[in-house]
C-alpha cells in the first residue's frame, strides 16, 4: 500500500466517495459490516441487526478490510470486535484510518473488554463508540441509529460544502466564506489568488479522470501548504482553484513555482492570477473574472506564470467590455469599413487580386486595431457575423469595379475557425455572391490551418463544397504555426499564402532557403503562392525569382479604402493602355 | 423442556438472553453453535500447558460468548480469569487463585455443555 505525502490515501487515488443518493434516501436499509471472529457472537449480532439492517460479516480484521474495500460506498457503520486472530480490531482501525474514503463510515467497537485502556486506544484510533458485551440490545440499536444519522448528515453537509476530489471548498461555499469574511472585517486587506491548470481539458482527455483527479488533489494540497495567511481555499472551476488570503507583499513567483514543481505530473503548467487589496464591495464573480483576465494575459503557456491584476489590465478589460457592448451596433451603423489590400501578380506586375479586411472606427474609441477586436470576436462568436459582412462587401466591390469599367480581380475574404460551425457556410457564401450576381471564380476564401486542425472533418467537407461551388481556397498564415505538410497534400486548396514572418525571418537571417522551399513545395503540389509581408524591393525581387505568383505587402500596397483601391486599379489600367 | 427451563437448570439468565435474541428459536440456534465453540476447552488446555497469554485471550473470548448467551456463572468465571491474567494487572493476579478459577470454569462448562447437549437431543 503506497502512502502519500499526507500519510493517507487520498480520495482521488481510489475512487468515489460514499454515494450521495444513499445519504439522501431515508428509506433504504442501511448496510452494516460485522467484524467478529467468534461464530456465536457474530450470529447474535446478525440476529439483532438483521431486523433493521442488511448485514455483511468478516471473521477477522483482514477480511474486514477486504469487505470495506469492496463495499465502502454502501456501508453505514462497522461493528468491530477487538481481540481477533490474524488482524485484530486495533489493526483494523489503523488500516481503515489510512484511507480517506472510509472516514465517513463510523466504527462501533463491541468487545468483552471493559478495560478503559482498550477504550482509550480505540477512541484514539478513531472509533466512534464503544460497548461492552453483553450489551443491552435496545441501547445498542439506538446508539447505532444515532451514529448513522449523525454521520450521514455530516457527510451530506461536507459533500455540499467541499469538493470531494481536492478537499477544498466547493465554489458556492467558497463564495459564501469570502462574502462573510468581507462583511466581518471591513477594514482588513485581502488578496485573491486564482490558479488555473493550463490546458486542463487536454490533460484530462489524455490522462483520464482518475489521473487528473489525483493531479487536482496533489496540486491543491501543495498550494495549500505553500500559501500562507490563507483564510479559505476553493475549487471554482474544473482546473481552477481560488485562495483568499490576508494581504501580502508580492514575490509569489518562486513560492508558487516550487509548489507546482512538487506535484509529480509531467508537462504541468499552472497560471496564477492575483488580485491584491480586494475591494470588499465587489461581487465574488467579478473578483474571479479579474483574476482570470490577469491569467489570460500571460502570453506564454509554458512554465508557471504569475500575473497581477493591475490598472493597465483593468483598462484593457474595460476596453474589451466596451467592444463587446458596442459591436452589434457598430455593424448596424456601418462603423466597420472594408479595406482592400492589392496582391501583385508577379507575372504581370499588376494587381492580380485583393484581400478584403475589416477596419473599425469606433465613435468614442477611434480606430480599433483588428489585433484587439478580432480575438475578442473569435471568443464570443461575433466574428462570423463580421466575416459574412466582409464577404458581402467584397461581392459589392467586384460589382462596382465591373460597373466602373475597372479591371475585375478576385477578392479574398477570411473565414474564421468559428465560421465552419455553420453547417451551410459554403451555401450561405454562394447565396450572398448570387444575390449580387458575382461569378464565384472572382471570390476566394482564406482560412488558416488552425481552422482546419480544430475540426478537420467538418472543415474539409465545407472546403470541398466551396470548391464545388466554384470558389478558390487560400491557406492563410502558412508557416506561422504548426504547419502540417500532410494536410497540404489532402486539403482541397488552390493557393498557399506564406505568412509574413517567413519573409521577415529570411531578411533578418539573409537566408531565403525556407521561403524558396515553401514556394517550390507549393509548385510541386500544383498550388499557387502568395508571399505576404513583402516590404522592400529587394524582398520582392528575391521571391519573384523563386517563382512566387503573387506578393502582398506594404512594398506593393497597404490596405486601401474602397475609393483608393478603385483609383489604384484605374491607375494601373491607364498605365497599361 | 423449554429454553427457560434449561436456563433455570444451568443457572443462566433467561430474561436477559431473550431480551437480546427475542425468540426461543434463535436461542436454540445459537446454542447449537455453543456446542461447537471451543473457547472454554481452549482456555483450559492453554492453562494446563502453562500458556498464560493464550489463556488470557481464550478467557477474553469465552467471556464475550458466555455473557452474550447469559450463561452468568460461566461468564463471570471467564471474566475473573481475564482480569487476573490481563497484562499489567499484577495486583489482580496476586489476589486470584487462577488455577482454582480454571478448574471451576472447566466443571461449570461440563455441566452447561451436557445440559445443552441433552436439551438439543444430541
Amino acid at each position: 500500500m503506497r502512502l502519500f505525502a499526507c500519510g493517507r490515501i487520498p480520495l482521488a487515488k481510489r475512487g468515489p466517495m460514499k454515494r450521495l443518493d444513499m445519504l439522501l434516501n431515508d428509506r433504504d436499509r442501511r448496510l452494516v459490516l460485522v467484524v467478529e471472529d467468534n461464530d456465536i457472537n457474530r450470529e447474535i449480532l446478525h440476529a439483532l441487526l438483521s431486523k433493521e439492517f442488511d448485514v455483511i460479516e468478516a471473521k477477522d480484521g483482514a477480511e474486514g478490510i477486504k469487505q470495506l474495500e469492496e463495499r465502502y460506498q454502501d456501508l453505514a457503520i462497522i461493528l468491530l470486535d477487538l481481540y481477533m486472530p490474524v488482524c485484530d480490531g486495533f489493526e483494523f482501525m489503523r488500516r481503515k484510518r489510512l484511507d480517506e474514503r472510509y472516514d465517513s463510515i463510523p466504527t462501533f467497537v463491541v468487545t468483552a473488554s471493559g478495560e478503559s485502556s482498550d477504550e482509550i486506544a480505540c477512541l484514539e484510533l478513531g472509533a466512534n463508540d464503544f460497548v461492552v458485551k453483553p450489551y443491552n440490545p435496545e441501547i445498542m440499536m439506538n446508539r447505532i441509529h444515532n451514529m448513522i444519522k449523525l454521520r450521514e448528515s455530516a457527510a451530506l453537509v461536507s459533500q455540499l460544502s467541499h469538493d470531494v476530489v481536492t478537499g477544498l471548498y466547493s465554489k458556492e461555499y467558497f463564495g459564501r466564506i469570502v462574502e462573510e469574511t468581507f462583511a466581518a472585517d471591513e477594514g482588513a486587506a485581502f488578496d485573491l489568488i486564482c490558479s488555473d491548470i493550463v490546458n486542463f481539458r487536454v490533460l484530462n482527455g489524455r490522462y483520464g479522470d482518475r489521473n487528473c483527479d489525483l493531479l487536482l488533489h496533489d496540486l491543491a494540497s501543495s498550494l495549500v501548504e505553500a500559501i500562507p495567511g490563507r483564510i479559505a481555499a476553493g475549487r471554482i472551476g474544473e482546473g481552477t482553484f481560488a485562495f483568499l488570503i490576508e494581504h501580502q507583499e508580492r514575490g509569489w513567483e518562486g513560492k508558487l513555482d516550487s509548489a507546482v514543481a512538487k506535484v509529480p505530473f509531467a508537462n504541468l503548467n499552472v497560471r496564477f492570477g492575483i488580485v491584491e487589496n480586494v475591494d470588499h464591495s465587489m461581487p465574488v464573480a467579478r473578483l474571479y473574472s479579474h483574476a482570470t483576465s490577469a491569467m489570460e494575459t500571460a502570453k506564454s503557456l509554458h512554465g508557471n506564470v504569475v500575473v497581477y491584476f493591475d490598472d493597465d489590465l483593468h483598462q484593457r478589460q474595460v476596453m474589451e467590455q466596451t467592444i463587446r457592448e458596442s459591436m452589434e451596433a457598430a455593424l448596424d451603423e456601418l462603423q466597420f469599413k472594408v479595406h482592400f489590400q492589392p496582391k501583385c501578380d508577379e507575372h504581370t506586375g499588376k494587381t492580380g487580386g485583393a484581400e478584403a479586411l475589416a477596419r473599425w472606427t469606433h465613435p468614442e474609441l477611434g480606430i480599433v486595431s483588428p489585433a484587439l477586436f478580432i480575438p475578442i470576436f473569435e471568443r464570443n462568436g461575433f466574428i462570423t457575423k463580421l466575416d459574412l459582412f466582409v464577404w458581402e462587401e467584397a461581392c459589392k466591390e467586384v460589382v462596382r469595379c465591373a460597373e466602373l469599367g475597372l479591371p475585375v480581380v478576385p477578392i479574398s475574404a477570411n473565414a474564421s475557425r468559428l465560421d465552419f460551425d455553420l453547417p451551410d457556410l459554403a451555401d450561405q457564401l454562394a447565396a450572398i455572391a448570387d444575390k449580387h450576381g458575382v461569378d464565384h471564380s472572382l471570390l476566394h476564401v482564406e482560412l488558416t490551418e488552425t481552422a482546419y486542425s480544430d475540426n478537420p472533418e467538418a472543415v474539409t467537407q465545407t472546403m470541398h463544397r466551396l470548391r464545388e461551388l466554384g470558389f478558390a481556397i487560400e491557406l492563410d498564415d502558412f508557416g506561422s504555426g504548426y504547419s502540417s505538410l500532410v494536410s497540404l497534400n489532402t486539403l482541397p486548396l488552390d493557393i498557399i499564402k506564406l505568412d509574413m514572418s517567413m519573409v521577415q525571418q529570411a531578411t533578418a537571417l539573409h537566408d531565403f532557403r525556407i521561403v524558396e522551399s515553401a514556394i517550390k513545395l507549393a509548385q510541386t503540389l500544383g498550388l499557387k503562392t502568395v508571399v505576404e509581408g513583402v516590404e522592400t524591393a529587394e524582398e520582392a525581387a528575391k521571391v519573384r525569382i523563386m517563382g512566387c505568383d503573387y506578393i502582398q505587402g506594404y512594398y506593393y500596397s497597404k490596405p486601401l479604402v474602397r475609393e483608393d483601391f478603385e483609383r489604384h486599379l484605374a491607375a494601373e489600367q491607364a498605365e497599361r493602355s | 423442556m423449554t429454553v427457560k427451563e434449561l436456563y433455570d437448570q444451568i443457572g443462566g439468565n433467561y430474561d436477559e438472553v431473550i431480551g437480546r435474541l427475542f425468540t426461543d428459536e434463535l436461542v436454540k440456534r445459537i446454542l447449537e453453535k455453543f456446542l461447537d465453540d471451543t473457547m472454554c476447552p481452549d482456555l483450559v488446555a492453554a492453562w494446563e500447558r502453562g500458556d498464560e497469554e493464550a489463556t488470557f485471550h481464550a478467557a477474553h473470548s469465552a467471556k464475550g460468548v458466555c455473557m452474550n448467551l447469559a450463561f452468568t456463572r460461566l461468564g463471570t468465571l471467564a471474566s475473573e480469569i481475564t482480569e487476573a491474567l490481563r497484562p499489567g494487572n499484577e495486583g489482580a493476579r496476586a489476589n486470584a487463585d487462577v488455577d482454582a478459577l480454571v478448574k471451576e470454569l472447566a466443571a461449570e462448562y461440563d455441566k452447561v455443555y451436557s445440559a445443552v447437549k441433552e436439551f438439543l437431543g444430541k
